[in-house]
């Protein structure tokens, strides 16, 4: 398998969606039995792990960081740590949550260095931190509404937009969330639904019909 | 049942199909085609707002970076160490034909470092074996480095060659840099109690 397959990717529909039209099943006991096939040293399983993964890891750093270069460097220290942890990895669980683990972790690392943080910072004070991203009201009028709903997503507290990318992209649930981020699942449930509601606020002139 | 929250409308149908506030939120909406209407625009939001997820492409470059730093070829590093051997080789056959470093010279600088450098350790690790003072494998390695600096000290009169700075370096300074390294390994084997 060559580690090209990751190129190219044509658009493709969310991470639950996709769940729902190819099966989460198949899906995911071919990505466990990749991951126990590279544990076990195999390249090319790894590349192809690679392939099916990492175009959802870079865009999980590029929703958290608006720098193209930065998330890229991020995805080759999320896969430097993958391989140095990959004997820790427990054979038949799901790979995504373990993966986006060691990817939250490595967003964390990066801001805590980034801004000079202490290692006991929590997400409140990551999310008082400067966003460059533009809210929806500093897209021009006549961008398309992609646009205006990416930057919608964009403009919610980081902590906010890692739960709404991992639940409705990655199809995470809230339990599985709180796993990754290392926070309770009553707390996960908490932010995203502050994060949907301020959602609909922004997104709710997009559904007028004349838009 | 009351009527559903607009504000959290678009919150309950992006919840898991399995979540308990979702399907009381669905079940009252069978009833009431107020709800039900509210939770079909929040339906068409939500879909707009999945439509904007795409996975990000990664370029030939950075998959072949990643691959690289995963797994490294070996033979950039092996050309290195040839690269180095290579050259260390050449700077000792170059300075072989002269008395710079002459091994017989060289052999005893480093006996005479190490000589200084013996009864110290033996000592310490005899006091710290019967429990008169406690060595880790750093206490071992100052005590080595520091017997070994006294020997090239010692040399500074008596090496016939002490100003030359490639023997000086080799024969002198690596040689009290290694009685540290094996002071500090040497050292609490000694103390330790043989199986």
């Amino acid at each position: 398998v060559d580690i090209a397959l990751a190129h190219g990717h044509a658009r493709m529909r969310p991470g639950r969606a996709l769940r729902e039209v190819v099966g989460s099943v198949g899906q995911a006991t071919d990505e466990r039995a990749l991951m126990a096939a590279y544990v076990d040293g195999d390249q090319a399983a790894f590349s192809a792990l690679f392939a099916a993964t990492a175009p959802r890891l870079l865009a999980f750093f590029q929703r958290a960081l608006p720098d193209r270069a930065l998330a890229e460097d991020l995805l080759q220290r999320t896969f430097e740590r993958v391989h140095a942890a990959r004997h820790r990895y427990e054979r038949g669980a799901p790979v995504r949550p373990w993966l986006f683990t060691i990817a939250a972790h490595v967003r964390v690392d990066e801001l805590r260095r980034r801004y000079r943080l202490a290692s006991t910072v929590d997400d409140t004070e990551l999310d008082a931190l400067p966003d460059r991203a533009p809210g929806p009201d500093e897209v021009p009028d006549q961008a398309d509404r992609d646009a205006r709903v990416r930057a919608a997503i964009d403009a919610l507290p980081a902590s906010q937009r890692v739960v709404v990318h991992l639940h409705r992209f990655e199809g995470l649930t809230f339990g599985e969330i709180g796993a990754v981020l290392g926070a309770k699942e009553g707390a996960v449930r908490i932010r995203a639904f502050r994060a949907y509601a301020t959602l609909r606020d922004a997104l709710a002139p997009l559904m007028e019909p004349d838009r | 049942m009351s009527h559903l929250p607009p504000e959290h409308a678009l919150t309950l149908v992006a919840l898991d199909e399995g979540d308990a506030e979702r399907q009381l939120a669905y079940a009252h909406a069978a009833q009431c085609p107020g709800c039900a209407a509210l939770l079909r625009e929040h339906e068409a939001m939500l879909q707009m707002l999945d439509a904007t997820f795409a996975p990000a492409p990664i370029s030939p470059a950075l998959a072949a970076r990643v691959q690289l730093r995963v797994y490294p070829r070996r033979w950039p590093r092996l050309v290195l160490l040839g690269v180095w051997l290579a050259s260390l080789a050449l700077v000792l056959g170059g300075a072989a034909t002269s008395d710079v470093l002459a091994a017989g010279i060289g052999a005893h600088c480093a006996l005479v470092e190490a000589g200084f450098a013996v009864v110290p350790v033996g000592v310490g690790a005899w006091l710290s074996r019967a429990g008169r003072v406690r060595l880790d494998p750093v206490g071992f390695a100052s005590i080595a480095g520091a017997a070994g600096l006294i020997g090239q000290v010692w040399l500074r009169g008596h090496c016939p060659v002490h100003g030359a700075p490639l023997h000086t370096f080799l024969f002198h300074f690596l040689i009290v840099l290694a009685l540290s390294l094996l002071g500090g390994a040497l050292g609490p084997r000694i103390v330790a109690p043989r199986a």
